[in-house]
């Protein structure tokens, strides 16, 4: 057992590496950098192109760390222009993007053969460190990294520039107003995470082996280390990462290493129980209150005349109930005619990707209610659509059940799951929340792939057309037609229930959840309410999507699903279960296929957009605040502070 | 009133609802079939291909473009019997869902054949295929998820893993070997790991099976677990990284053990990956190396170079055999008559135990098409590292 733990251990050094910078423009910068694995990915190819062009081992990590504190600059410069006050969820899907165009880019310079790099030559061979053998250079490394951490947390607490860097942590607001050059320190975060992912992509690469995607699915398991020990502390971060490197080498070797997920979520749900922070970390209270951004400029004042317009025009239209109720009938007709004639019209393949779009649009309408009517960073769709897809496959092909009992039945697990998880992470918000809920997302598929004598494993369960009514939907217009009933099934339940007396509620919890107790509010219930209800909107999404393509297998819905859902709900907007939504999914469905010729491409350049479309999107939110605000002019300019927000942890 | 209003809203809205529905379900069906017939003279010939250009399983993407240099150098002499091939990409991702959009919206084009990579995304093309059984399709995945499928259409184009495991398990039976290590991929080796059992014992050995998921980082557990189970052999069937993770775990932890791998990694990459912890494992091979010297694999190297270098790999000399074999059915079916989508795959079919391309031996029989080597053993060769390089030991 021993070789088995310091290989753990060994491993725990690399998740720090990948971690710490991720934990540093967290805390100082605000912002959950997702593409922290891509520029240590960019940085790791940048040393290797040294290497192999005849520099020296030494002259390639340098070059990595400079390749990535550039990288990161970059990346926190347009986040810091256009999200600094923008909400958490937001912030973290602004680097998504990147981090696809960032692989994207890797891909096509490199090509996708996995590459190896050298290890220094002084730190090749093996040592036995008390009978256990570990490589030389991974023992320096661990090392190293447990240095670098210390290091840093000594600058912290005993420098000038740590103790800014701390009060911009606590208060970004008041660290401001005390004179510290805020923007100034959260650029120093963004390089020194930048910097810090170089020297994790170069050592990771080294260790393991350099590809496009590696450090960025290295990275995902590593937050729940970080998460683990505890975001809040540096001891955390460290307890965290060496703690879940060993627990996995240890249950790869006694169980399987197919089990790292469901192993994750069993040990995180155990923990929060106790200790809803990790095993190190703290509850801080933190003014979530992003700084004011520079939205002064053409392109802002532009959008907010059309805003003013659009307002104006607003105020134009006719209030009676009898014209709202003829414009509505209207407007539905219109819809109608679209949704009927205009497919008929298109190609059929295309028909078929809008009606994919429609059942997106539903996990994307439930996960608004979960992260944005209820203000919480959920990552559990994936999971939810896998388990109503296998839920509607059991009963179609198991029990011979229609098609619309499978869809209800479907849903109605992914409601009573909703509540078991939202029940089970009462307790937890931020970044806890979030990891725990990815956990869950990949734990579904290692069950699936494990269940065979109820999933058939890879080679799932082939689900047939639906059918209703003696109607079969064969041809991709039935499929739509089918898809939008559904849809707008779906979509009318979610926002009779958003606008209505428990969506009021939620969002009152979720603005102010100390208000909304103060008026006899149970905001912990509705907040479990609102996972329940996203469990049923994502289990019914997987069950038409399963429809749709015929078969669920454990590869229909994983972790890149439910981060492109999240995608979409940045996109969509946190207070909208139709519109956004619909736009949201047509977003990240439409434009990959409108790209799927474009060979390698198509990641830059979707990655690109989505990032092009949330700054559109932030450049609207502000110039709609500026008009506001015009309008009022006796009304105090409270445009930069929000309510305040734990770090993460318990509420 | 407001309540009256939102009530007729909600009854208006339901009944125009009710009208889409009726309306919307007196549509024509249009799926996609193929139509049977004949090609006419010097008409392109129109291959669509579903493939992996973007996600994790992007490596994929060097079986397209090894297809398209064959045809970019065919095209460029004249064709295929005065044809010129046209090959329309779409990327699938990966995933399930992009396997059936991606297929759904090739086969809107009518192509005379289809290509479809990869595993998630065939499983996800199955139930549109389903709808079209005259398209010839190409399928790159696991012979057995092929067969599984049922589908008349499909010609798998890779080997079946579980045949590839049963090559190594005699390779290290006929060394004498008694415990054999089967370590293989959950998400490709499940058939293997329940068949290996029962075809190990042939040889009076028995199997010890060890998941190891492609994502893993850490081999050192793996390597321990291995040598606890005492096995004195090994099967691999993983992706180059985690056979390299796995040999050099084994080697600092000072065991050496032979091992098997399957063809998939008969690539530079793997001997890069790994380095001297390879030295002396097998490799079972049906491609021939992309520096073997011989007129095929040399003119596949320099088309290859010029158009696609990343591609000389086993899976771009996978695609470019492939676009050989559609070149030779293409003229068999040409020399009995009218080309046609079923004279193509019965000529297809016909190429079983032929020399093709690079292929010495065309595996398939008329009964059996899922895999290119039709789950036997004998198709295969035996490849060893010997001083870092591969070295053909035998078949």
């Amino acid at each position: 057992m021993w070789p088995v733990v310091v290989s753990g251990l060994v491993s725990g050094g690399l998740y720090i590496a990948i971690s710490l910078g991720v934990v540093l423009t967290f805390r100082f910068a605000h912002v959950l950098n997702f593409a922290q694995g891509a520029i240590a990915t960019l940085a790791g190819y940048a040393a290797w192109q040294a290497v192999d062009g005849g520099l020296p081992t030494a002259a390639g990590w340098l070059v990595a760390i400079a390749v990535g504190a550039v990288a990161s600059l970059l990346l926190g410069l347009v986040i810091g222009r256009y999200f600094a006050d923008a909400p958490e969820l937001l912030t973290a899907m602004a680097t998504f993007g990147p981090a696809l165009a960032l692989i994207g880019i890797v891909g096509e310079q490199w090509g996708q053969n996995p590459k190896a790099l050298p290890v220094p030559g002084p730190l090749d061979g093996t040592l036995s460190l008390f009978g256990a053998s570990v490589g030389r250079f991974e023992l320096v490394f661990l090392i190293g990294i447990l240095a670098l951490v210390g290091l840093v947390a000594l600058l912290l607490h005993r420098s000038r520039v740590g103790l800014a860097l701390r009060a911009l942590a606590d208060d970004p607001a008041t660290a401001a107003v005390n004179g510290i050059n805020v923007v100034a320190l959260e650029r120093l975060a963004w390089v020194a995470g930048g910097a810090i992912a170089g020297v994790a992509g170069v050592a990771i690469s080294t260790s393991a082996q350099l590809d496009p995607n590696h450090l960025t699915t290295f990275m995902v398991s590593a937050f729940t280390a970080v998460v683990l020990g505890g975001i809040g502390t540096f001891g955390g971060l460290v307890v965290g990462c060496l703690t879940y490197g060993v627990l996995n080498a240890l249950v790869a070797y006694y169980v399987g290493g197919q089990y790292e997920a469901l192993t994750a979520l069993v040990v995180l749900t155990a923990l929060y129980l106790v200790r809803p922070s990790g095993l190190l970390g703290r509850q801080v209270l933190v003014a979530s209150n992003g700084l004011p951004t520079q939205a002064d400029t053409g392109g802002g004042r532009l959008l907010a005349m059309l805003s003013a317009a659009s307002d104006a025009l607003g105020r134009l239209r006719p209030r009676t109930s009898r014209v709202r109720l003829a414009t509505m009938v209207v407007g539905v007709a219109v819809a109608a005619v679209v949704v009927v004639l205009v497919p008929r019209n298109l190609d059929g393949s295309l028909v078929f990707v809008l009606a994919t779009a429609l059942a997106m649009a539903i996990a994307v309408a439930g996960q608004n209610v979960a992260s944005g009517l209820s203000g919480r960073l959920a990552v559990a769709q994936g999971g939810f659509m896998m388990v109503g897809g296998y839920c509607s496959g059991l009963l179609v092909s198991g029990a011979g059940a229609p098609a619309p009992v499978a869809m209800a039945a479907g849903a109605l697990i992914g409601l009573l799951l909703g509540a078991v998880i939202g029940t089970s992470i009462i307790r937890l918000s931020g970044i806890y929340l979030g990891i725990i809920t990815l956990q869950f997302t990949l734990a579904v598929p290692e069950l699936a792939k494990a269940w065979t004598g109820l999933t058939q494993g890879e080679l799932g369960i082939v689900l047939p057309s639906m059918e209703a009514a003696g109607l079969t939907a064969v041809s991709p217009y039935d499929v739509w037609i089918a898809s939008v009933a559904v849809t707008v099934l779906a979509l009318g339940v979610l926002v009779r229930l958003s606008r209505g007396r428990l969506g009021v509620r939620i969002r009152a919890a979720r603005d102010s959840d100390l208000g909304a107790e103060s008026i006899g509010l149970d905001v912990r219930w509705l907040r479990v309410g609102a996972v329940t209800l996203s469990g049923a909107g994502g289990a019914l999404a997987g069950s038409l999507g399963s429809f749709q393509s015929g078969i669920i297998t454990p590869e229909s819905f994983g972790m890149w699903t439910s981060v492109t859902i999240l995608l979409a709900a940045a996109i969509a907007g946190q207070n909208s279960v139709v519109v956004g939504p619909l736009v949201g999914a047509a977003f990240v469905v439409l434009l990959p296929y409108a790209l799927s010729g474009s060979g390698g491409w198509s990641a830059i350049l979707f990655g690109f957009g989505a990032l092009g479309v949330l700054v559109v999107r932030r450049l609207i939110a502000q110039a709609q605040r500026r008009v506001a605000h015009a309008g009022d002019d006796s009304s105090p300019q409270t445009g930069a502070v929000g309510a305040p927000e734990l770090v993460g942890g318990a509420r | 009133m407001k309540s009256l209003v939102s009530r007729r809203s909600g009854v208006v809205a339901t009944v125009l609802a009710a009208v889409v529905l009726v309306t919307g379900a007196c549509g024509n069906s249009t799926s996609a079939s193929g139509t049977g017939e004949a090609l006419a003279d010097g008409a392109p010939l129109t291959i669509g291909v579903s493939t992996v250009a973007t996600g994790p399983l992007a490596i994929n993407d060097q079986v397209t473009k090894g297809l398209g240099a064959y045809f970019a150098y065919r095209n460029a002499n004249g064709g295929i019997d005065g044809r010129k091939v046209e090959l329309n990409v779409v990327d699938s991702a990966g995933t399930v869902a992009g396997g059936t959009s991606s297929v759904r919206q090739l086969l809107a084009s009518k192509p005379f054949g289809l290509f479809v990579l990869s595993t998630a995304p065939f499983t996800g093309a199955q139930s549109v295929l389903k709808t079209d059984p005259t398209t010839p399709v190409f399928v790159l995945a696991n012979g057995s998820l092929v067969k599984a499928a049922g589908l008349p259409n499909a010609f798998g184009m890779f080997t079946d893993y579980t045949t590839e495991s049963f090559v190594g398990i005699k390779t290290l039976a006929d060394q004498g070997k008694k415990k054999i290590a089967l370590v293989y991929d959950p998400t490709i080796g499940e058939d293997a790991a329940k068949k290996a059992p029962a075809e190990a014992a042939k040889y009076g050995a028995e199997i010890v099976a060890v998941p190891l998921p492609a994502t893993t980082t850490n081999f050192a557990p793996i390597a321990q677990s291995i040598a606890a189970s005492g096995a004195d052999g090994i099967v691999f069937q993983v992706v180059a990284q985690s056979i390299a993770g796995t040999m050099k775990a084994l080697q600092n932890a000072g065991r050496s053990l032979p091992a098997v791998s399957y063809s998939g990694q008969l690539n530079a990459t793997t001997l890069e990956l790994g380095g001297a912890a390879l030295e002396g494992m097998y490799f079972s091979a049906l491609f021939p190396l992309v520096t073997d010297p011989s007129p095929a694999v040399q003119e596949f190297s320099r088309e290859i170079t010029k158009l696609a270098p990343d591609a000389a790999t086993v899976l771009g000399i996978l695609g470019w055999n492939t676009g050989a074999m559609i070149e030779q059915a293409v003229k068999d079916a040409d020399a009995d008559g009218p080309l046609t989508q079923e004279s193509f795959m019965t000529a297809l079919r016909g190429l079983g135990g032929k020399q093709v391309g690079v292929l010495e031996k065309v595996g398939w029989t008329q009964d059996v098409v899922s895999s290119i080597d039709a789950g036997q053993t004998d198709v295969f060769s035996l490849y060893q590292v010997r001083d870092g390089r591969f070295v053909k030991v035998g078949s």
